[in-house]
């Protein structure tokens, strides 16, 4: 279960939450920041002795696209969404971190990549698969594709290749395509 | 045919073909090339229980250059098909290949959303024998070998060469070299999920 | 005869003086025998010594999570086998559990059962594997004889009560797929009982062989700041002597019914932290799950469910919801976060692969050895590019 709700209060009492606020989930509740205050707010989250996150075990983003229920009602907002998930093992916590990208070509946030190296293979694998673009990155390049494979796989609009360096990767023709 | 008789138990007569195949199939030593889960599978074959050595195929080359026959085991996708492709070429005459698994046959589970698997390495190497499974149990390795094994007593080296291989010049492997990515018409994915 | 010349060996001979070395960059490329599966590392080398190391990976990648988008989660179980292939048991449970969060399922208590002791046969199955592959990258081949010895036996157990002997399927959603056989539990506690002294031949043979521990210890120290910065988990974290298991830190199943000792790296034959620290590790917990096997058979009800009710396989939808879930991997902690909408396929299924963060170590590892310690830390660090890649 995630921390987020004793992570904000202790965050109030230390100053440090302005702008942040809590998406409340039927499972995991997550803390959101804005982008502006990503790095800042992390570097507090790793140093701060009641906190102590020393491990960013997973970074994550996600494609959304837009959708309205029969109703009318906007149930998913378009953009993109990156959950950053750090542990501490010291205080025996998760916690979900929460940025919300807005849509636009390429969606930026702040590198944590220089808090916890671990983020920093995660960070190329979501620029890889999703086309987020980290800002302050050492090497932000793709790690799973190949260095010239287009496109982004993970995004919802995505249309598979059909050949690559003249192997053809298409679905044999008996089959019923995807 | 007097010769035969006379000296049973000195003298062995039999095509030359049959001595060259009974000597390349009784000694096919593959590389080790595991890329995926059935590579371990692989490596039970070689192991005790299921021994491989006593078929003659037990010693197990590092090296591309020094192997008959090369065991893809395991799922290629498109960075890897070029690294196979060029495994192959510096294997020398005469090579096997053996298709492991399901995703060496067709694909395997990834046949349909895998969008850089290789569906199929008959696709950019030539196969001369397909062992499906996924992944295969020790025993059904094991028969493709066997099967590759009669496969070769049927060639015919002296009289007719070596059997015609299909080709392959379209794949183009050098690296830096960017392929064909702009086809006319993309296949459709998935589509946007609504 | 009397050499005239006076031979100083304080300097150096003349012929040394010239000799320049130049860096070279050389692959260890995906087809490799102790790369453990297809990883490339790109070394620059300056003679012996490793100058700079990068690890390439992707050759393995199966578009994993682009198949968790368009799969429906009761299709989805399969493929969580194919990842880490050597603990497939653990990555069904992994994916199980977090799909039974969203639904908030209650799984009978047979089935939890059946469910820890598979994970734990599991466990040594794939420790077993790890430390007998990781004696041939040394060099020492009757290892890996021995420890396939009884890899084999845990594998025909396993495929006695589900079928298969690598890529189960057998932890499903809501439970597993069927109780055990009659003679399955009799049986597992023979072959324990035939096992543990064959782990005391194994280590003659191997963990306190000289040259192995030579060649092992004081090598590819981790501390515990690396260890934390880079996010490792599993006796990568415990060999360098952190003490935190999820089994016991954040429990899951039943394991807070079982003893079980959480062994940690002390530095007994060089410093802590080193190769052969995470070596000894993986060969004690090998002991610790054999401990909790026994325990759980004994514990285990005779009669039982072995799946939820209410289950329907064919349209299965769990409640909209995001939740991460991480189990104790063999190889470390492996996470699912997933997305649900509400409906059959789920929106986001992302994997935390242990291996992943483990290997990334590397580049900061490697610089400095020598090429042939190289081969011993990528050993020691025990991946499984199924995973690395997805």
């Amino acid at each position: 279960m995630s921390a987020a709700r004793e992570v904000l209060e202790i965050l109030l009492k230390e100053g440090m939450a302005q702008g942040l606020s809590l998406f409340e989930g039927p499972q995991d509740p997550a803390l959101v920041v804005p982008q502006g205050r990503l790095h800042e707010v992390c570097a507090h989250l790793k140093r701060s002795r009641l906190l102590a996150f020393e491990q960013c075990v997973l970074v994550t983003g996600t494609h959304m696209v837009e959708k309205t229920d029969p109703k009318g009602i906007v149930v998913r907002t378009e953009g993109f969404e990156v959950m950053y998930h750090l542990r501490s093992t010291q205080h025996h916590r998760i916690l979900a971190v929460k940025v919300i990208l807005p849509a636009e070509e390429p969606p930026t946030v702040q590198s944590v990549a220089d808090l916890w190296r671990a983020a920093d293979w995660h960070e190329r694998e979501t620029y890889d698969m999703v086309g987020i673009v980290f800002e302050g990155h050492p090497n932000l390049h793709r790690i799973l594709l190949p260095d010239d494979w287009e496109g982004h796989p993970l995004r919802k609009d995505y249309l598979y290749p059909r050949e690559y360096h003249g192997i053809s990767l298409e679905v044999d023709p008996q089959w019923p395509a995807p | 045919m007097r010769f035969e008789k006379s000296l049973p138990d000195v003298a062995f007569f039999n095509l030359a073909d049959t001595v060259i195949n009974w000597g390349r199939a009784s000694s096919i030593w593959p590389m080790t090339f595991g890329i995926a889960c059935c590579a371990i599978e692989m490596m039970a074959v070689g192991a005790s229980k299921f021994d491989i050595d006593r078929f003659g195929a037990g010693a197990f080359r590092a090296t591309p250059r020094q192997s008959d026959m090369m065991i893809v085991a395991g799922t290629v996708n498109a960075k890897m098909a070029l690294v196979v492709r060029r495994l192959y070429d510096q294997m020398p005459e005469p090579k096997y290949v053996m298709a492991m698994g399901a995703c060496t046959v067709g694909g395997g589970p990834y046949w349909k959303y895998g969008y850089n698997v290789v569906k199929g390495i008959d696709r950019f190497v030539p196969v001369d024998v397909h062992v499906p499974g996924c992944p295969p149990r020790p025993e059904a390795v094991l028969e493709g070998l066997r099967f590759l094994q009669r496969k070769i007593m049927a060639q015919r080296v002296l009289t007719r060469g070596e059997p015609k291989k299909p080709d392959f010049t379209g794949v183009s492997i050098a690296p830096g070299t960017v392929g064909i990515l702009e086809p006319k018409v993309h296949l459709q994915g998935p589509g946007v999920r609504s | 005869m009397a050499s005239t010349v006076e031979t100083d060996l304080s300097r150096p001979p003349d012929t040394y003086v010239d000799v320049r070395t130049q860096e070279l960059q050389i692959n260890m490329g995906p087809q490799h025998p102790s790369t453990h599966g297809v990883l490339r590392v790109a070394l620059w080398v300056d003679g012996e010594i490793v100058t700079r190391a990068e690890p390439d990976i992707g050759y393995l990648h199966r578009c994993a999570e682009k198949i968790g988008e368009s799969v429906t989660h009761v299709q989805y179980v399969p493929y969580t086998d194919r990842y880490d292939y050597l603990a497939a048991m653990n990555n069904n449970l992994g994916y199980c559990l977090a799909v039974e969060r969203l639904a908030e399922l209650e799984i009978p208590e047979k089935a939890q059962y059946l469910r820890v002791i598979m994970s734990e046969l599991n466990r040594i199955a794939s420790h077993l594997m790890s430390v007998g592959t990781y004696g041939i990258d040394i060099g020492a081949f009757t290892a890996f004889f021995y420890a396939f010895r009884e890899r084999e036996e845990i594998l025909r157990l396993l495929e006695w009560i589900c079928g298969a002997r690598l890529t189960y399927n057998y932890i499903r959603i809501g439970g597993v797929m069927r109780d055990a056989p009659q003679g399955w539990v009799e049986d597992v506690q023979r072959f324990l009982d035939w096992f543990e002294p064959r782990m005391d031949e194994f280590n003659q043979l191997l963990t306190h062989n000289h040259i192995f521990v030579e060649r092992t210890s004081n090598i590819g120290v981790i501390t515990v700041e690396q260890a934390h910065d880079y996010a490792l988990s599993g006796p990568n974290l415990r060999g360098s002597g952190v003490r935190w298991d999820l089994r016991r830190d954040q429990p899951y199943l039943l394991y807070d019914r079982f003893e079980f000792d959480i062994p940690v790296g002390t530095g007994i034959k060089g410093t802590v932290g080193d190769c052969w620290d995470r070596y000894w590790v993986r060969i004690l917990e090998i002991g610790e799950s054999a401990r909790i096997v026994r325990q759980a058979l004994a514990q285990m009800p005779k009669e039982g469910e072995v799946m939820a009710k209410g289950v329907r396989h064919l349209a299965f939808k769990p409640k909209a919801g995001e939740a991460y879930t991480a189990v104790e991997n063999p190889r470390g902690e492996l996470g699912y976060y997933l997305i649900s909408e509400g409906g059959q396929i789920s929106y986001r299924s992302r994997i935390r692969a242990p291996s992943f963060c483990n290997l990334s170590i590397l580049e900061a590892l490697l610089p400095g050895t020598m090429l042939g310690d190289s081969v011993a830390i990528i050993g020691s660090i025990d991946i499984v590019l199924g995973e690395v890649d997805r």
